[in-house]
């Protein structure tokens, strides 16, 4: 599943290098996840890093909130948080080692991933929970 | 017209005297291996004679929700039905060398870890659709845990019905009264999921409190 840069909004089409390092067209560092319509920009995929370690799970995880019907569509309302409202629900320490804050897994409206110890790299989605209340009701 | 209302009126009350024994979800919550899965399997066999998933001192054994529908469970008179789900442990920390010291391959050790970690973001999602939660804790540690604690909490802020399991009291170092003395504001049945004792107090309870 694509993402995309949520300041130059590049798109890249499997966004996990870019996510770890950066994006390479404007330097941010914050991604959001979109969806397969929008996924129309080939030439910026970078090839030949598939080894990257985070980039199956990321991809995974990424598969399975898609599949809860995860929409990402919130993203001026995230963007306008303060830095410091943002706590990470889970933090990928490598592959195979997470660590998780069930608090802000249970209590807030959106999901954080942050990726390595220096939380740099942060994907932001809206809360599963929200998604499917609406659905219900 | 007032005849009309009054065949209504009682037409619709017996409608909903008919259908009165709503259903009742309930999620089975609590740290890996607190015996979550072992109650939700003697829930079942109990109630209907099939047996819901698999048991491991393996944690994380269970790594996606399990739902099992239309459990009936009575008790002194009263009748409760139930959706049980069965969740993954809840956890801070998940990791596959947790794993490896069970004597997995490095591979499926992470793959596992991860599956959990999903798991877990898929039990918190549940709670939203619950209506009561058996929150299972083994007795023999100790209870003032900041995932018992969080849960507490949260299941609280949301005014979801709690009953604590004080499990595995079988074991001689059990201590359900130090689980009561931790959190004195919810229901607690002490319990041994493995070998059956206390059971009946437990669905009494349940037909009490989620009926
Ligand atoms: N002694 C004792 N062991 C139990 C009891 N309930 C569960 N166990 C054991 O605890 C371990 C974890 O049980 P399980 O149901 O898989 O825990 P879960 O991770 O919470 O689903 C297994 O080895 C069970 O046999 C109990 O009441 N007494
Ligand atoms: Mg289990």
């Amino acid at each position: 599943m694509p993402h995309k840069c949520t300041r130059c909004e590049k798109i890249f089409k499997d966004g996990a290098v870019e996510i770890l390092n950066g994006c390479p067209n404007c330097g941010w560092n914050k991604f959001l996840f979109v969806h397969d319509e929008y996924q129309a920009v080939p030439e910026s995929t970078i090839e030949g890093e598939e080894e990257q370690p985070a980039k199956k799970f990321l991809k995974e995880i990424d598969e399975f909130l898609a599949d809860q019907g995860v929409k990402v569509d919130e993203v001026e309302k995230i963007e306008q948080e303060p830095e410091g409202e943002r706590i990470e629900s889970i933090r990928i320490m490598g592959p195979g080692s997470y660590e998780l804050n069930l608090e802000a897994l249970l209590e807030r409206k959106e999901i954080i991933m942050a990726l390595k110890e220096d939380g740099t790299y942060m994907v932001h989605l809206p809360s599963v929970f929200d998604n499917k209340k609406k659905k219900k009701k | 017209m007032g005849f009309i209302k009054k065949v209504k009126k009682n037409f619709s009350s017996i409608f909903k005297s008919l259908f009165k024994k709503k259903i009742a979800k309930i999620g089975i919550y609590g740290p890996p291996n607190a015996g979550k899965t072992t109650l939700a399997n003697r829930i079942i066999r109990d109630w209907t004679g099939d047996a819901m998933g698999a048991v491991s001192n393996v944690p994380h054994e269970t790594r996606r929700a399990r739902r099992r529908e239309g459990v009936t469970i009575e008790s002194n008179g009263s009748k409760v039905t139930l959706d049980i789900v069965d969740t993954p442990g809840l956890a801070t920390k998940v990791d596959f060398h947790e794993f490896m010291a069970h004597g997995l391959e490095e591979e499926e050790a992470k793959r596992r870890a991860k599956e959990a970690t999903e798991g877990i973001i898929e039990a918190v999602k549940w709670l939203d659709d619950l209506d009561g939660v058996i929150l299972v804790m083994d007795a023999t540690e100790d209870p003032f845990t900041q995932v018992n604690v969080t849960v507490i909490g949260n299941m609280e802020a949301r005014k979801l019905p709690l009953l604590i399991a004080a499990n595995k009291i079988d074991l001689p170092e059990s201590s359900p009264a130090r689980i009561r003395s931790a959190f004195p504001q919810h229901p607690l049945v002490p319990i041994s999921a493995l070998d059956g004792q206390n059971i009946d107090a437990l669905y009494e309870e349940i037909a009490d409190h989620f009926g």
